[in-house]
């Protein structure tokens, strides 16, 4: 399929860019490969919009691409046809881009008609740039953070061999973060609560893609075992191997198994205690008949 | 004491010997007197110069230890002595790979930028054998570890960052194993082997790879066909527009991505009018999510979800918004002209049975799909022959 397809498209790298702008920085400049696969040549448009992440599946998507139009230049582009060439963008960093402590820009770049040509369709790609402001921390005694909030959803007690656990995660910081989130088991031991060893190790996300300011991720775990335990499940979000935030919680599993075990268990000793008792009753009548 | 024991007592006081002497052995100087010279010699690791003259010079040997360092050169080196017994083999990397075609398998169109996977053979240490993983990206001018949990790059290493075989590459790890990589990069890696306390082998032989850069590729066709490639501009008819069915274009507008973004890509939409809309007339027929058959009006776009087209060996899929693949054959989602009115339309995902609402965003190699316009009058819309839209196809990879 590749090579029938890429007889025509455009292919653009490296397609992300990661910037820290300090205080009086204005603009920045960014360097793409360009590749036509296009048997003609094309032009392209460049503007500046902006993107967002979809709620659930945390993917990027473009919100806006004209919103600062003029804030790049060239404005326009000429990639000749089959050919692949290195472009450089200056981006002017728009004023309420600054104001903020992430940014989340997008570079577009749309493929446009000739003047006279008109089409009924047309496409454009993105390029986001994740822009960080650095601010004078000295001047305003600001620093950025990076903060999670985590919420593990688990029942106290569990009559069952396995459990689905909720793990809810939310970057509450004011900065995009490239977290390692992930879930540890541990026994306790049944009469002090003491960690006795780790049983179990789930990744919940480690994909190394971005997660923007507020938004959430969650995923559901699932826990089984064959024997009665008393379980910590210890929940880390780490950021480049420095752990951000932690946050545990218990339960009881206890399979059926085991219930079922036990009240028989508890039956049986019910019956002989009941049977000695009449035993014992059956013998003092017996001996006081005689 | 019997012969057994004597001879476990004396073996366990010469190896303690031979361990506390080690250091000395790496600090051997030549021997020589005035009619000889012995470069090099470190015999043993009860070695010493205890006994010489003007005419000879001998080193005592208080145990069987042997460590000569000329038994070691750039190709090999030869474990010579007790001490090695008890050290664990010395592993290789047998797989070291971010760009080559089991790779582009898993990181999509263009490899890997920022992981890559390795394979340790274990040269015959036992399978409960832990390996630690030494990286560099500067001929090993710094040293980093791979974690033994996250699997990204650090800087130091403790014990969790020795695992077997079967935690490094297998299980949540049997695509990639290692994260956290620069993009267009050489790393280099090498592995060690423990097996016990104190018995740690030197590193490995390195093997190395390139990460490759990110990258996204995007087309669009108007064709009746499949694998039928076009040019831009890509014009699209409906022909007649009917007041009492729905008239939909002969042919489709296939929609191409190959991106290694690790989140996916979406690929949104938005049109210029909001609809078709004829400037001679000043009528639009306003494109929103509807069945166009009950509808009196309406033009939209449909994705026809069985003509999707999945390159050999893709990671992802894609797949799409249900707003735009409705049960219903002449059902339509609705473009938007206005301000931030973008809307996702098609999304790569790891699920082959995944939408855009639901799933895990994930590269792909190159993924084809065909989308449909369609459009329905009613007798309120003043006929025309110059009703248009132009139709904008934005795609965006997550990172």
């Amino acid at each position: 399929m590749n090579e029938q397809v890429k007889n025509s498209g455009v292919e653009i790298s490296p397609s992300y860019f990661e910037t820290q702008l300090v205080n009086s920085q204005n603009s920045s400049t960014y360097s793409l490969k360009i590749t036509n696969y296009e048997s003609k040549p094309i032009a392209l448009e460049l503007s500046l919009g902006e993107f967002d992440q979809t709620p659930n599946t945390l993917m990027n998507y473009l919100v806006s691409s004209n919103k600062y139009k003029e804030n790049i230049e060239p404005h326009v582009i000429t990639v000749e046809a089959e050919q692949t060439r290195a472009y450089e963008f200056k981006v002017q960093i728009p004023q309420d881009c600054k104001a903020k402590e992430t940014c989340n820009l997008a570079l577009v770049l749309k493929l446009k008609p000739t003047d006279e040509e008109t089409t009924t369709t047309t496409f454009e790609q993105a390029i986001p740039l994740y822009v960080t402001n650095t601010r004078n921390t000295e001047e305003d005694n600001y620093s950025m953070k990076s903060s999670f909030e985590i919420k593990i959803k688990v029942p106290k007690i569990i009559i069952s061999e396995e459990t689905n656990i909720k793990i809810e995660t939310k970057n509450t910081g004011d900065t995009y973060t490239e977290p390692d989130i992930y879930a540890q088991f541990y026994n306790l031991k049944l009469l002090n609560n003491e960690r006795q060893k780790k049983t179990e190790f789930k990744n919940i996300y480690n994909n190394g893609v971005k997660i923007l300011p507020k938004k959430k991720f969650g995923k559901e775990i699932r826990y089984s075992t064959n024997n009665l335990e008393h379980i910590e499940i210890e929940t880390i979000v780490e950021e480049q191997n420095q752990t951000i935030k932690s946050q545990s919680t218990d339960f009881w599993i206890i399979p059926p198994k085991f219930v079922i075990y036990t009240a028989v268990i508890i039956v049986l000793l019910t019956l002989i205690t009941v049977s000695l008792i009449r035993f014992k009753v059956l013998s003092k009548i017996l001996k006081r008949s005689k | 004491m019997n012969k057994k024991t004597l001879l476990t007592v004396s073996f366990s006081i010469l190896f303690i010997l031979a361990l506390v002497k080690l250091p000395i052995q790496a600090s051997a100087q030549n021997m020589s007197s005035d009619n000889y010279e012995i470069i090099d010699p470190t015999i043993n690791s009860g070695g010493d110069d205890s006994s010489s003259s003007d005419n000879y010079k001998m080193e005592f040997s208080a145990g069987g230890e042997f460590n000569d360092e000329r038994f070691e050169s750039s190709n090999y080196k030869v474990g010579s002595g007790t001490g090695y017994t008890f050290m664990a083999n010395v592993p290789k990397i047998s797989y070291f790979e971010a760009n080559d075609e089991k790779m582009n398998n898993i990181c999509g169109y263009g490899g890997c930028y920022d992981r890559a996977r390795f394979e340790i053979d274990p040269q015959n240490n036992p399978e409960d054998t832990l390996y630690s993983i030494e990286i560099s990206d500067n001929d090993w001018s710094t040293v980093n570890y791979v974690d033994g949990i996250t699997h990204q790059i650090k800087t130091n290493k403790d014990i969790d960052d020795y695992q077997t075989i079967n935690s490094w590459q297998n299980g949540s790890w049997s695509e990639y194993n290692i994260l956290g990589l620069n993009s267009q990069t050489e790393y280099k890696i090498r592995a060690r082997a423990l097996h016990g306390d104190f018995t740690e082998s030197s590193p490995g032989p390195e093997k190395s790879t390139n990460t490759t850069n990110t990258t996204i590729f995007m087309d669009l066709d108007v064709s009746s066909e499949s694998w039928r490639s076009s040019n831009p501009p890509y014009n699209i008819t409906l022909g007649n527009i009917s007041t009492n069915s729905v008239v939909t274009a002969p042919n489709y507008i296939w929609t191409s991505i190959g991106t290694n973004a690790q989140g996916g890509a979406t690929i949104s939409a938005y049109d210029l009018h909001g609809g078709l809309y004829s400037n001679n007339t000043d009528n639009l027929i306003e494109s929103k999510n509807q069945n166009l058959e009950t509808a009196d009006s309406g033009f939209g776009i449909r994705i026809d979800t069985s003509k999707r087209l999945l390159d050999t060996g893709d990671p992802g899929y894609l797949r799409e918004n249900l707003e735009y693949a409705s049960s219903e054959t002449n059902s339509v989602g609705g473009l938007s002209s206005s301000d931030h009115s973008y809307k996702v339309v098609l999304c790569t995902l790891r699920e082959s049975t995944g939408h855009c609402n639901q799933g895990t965003g994930a590269p792909v190699h190159l993924s084809r799909t065909a989308i449909m316009l369609k459009a329905k009058a009613s007798l309120q819309d003043e006929a025309s022959d110059d009703y248009s839209d132009t139709i904008t196809f934005s795609s965006i990879g997550t990172f």
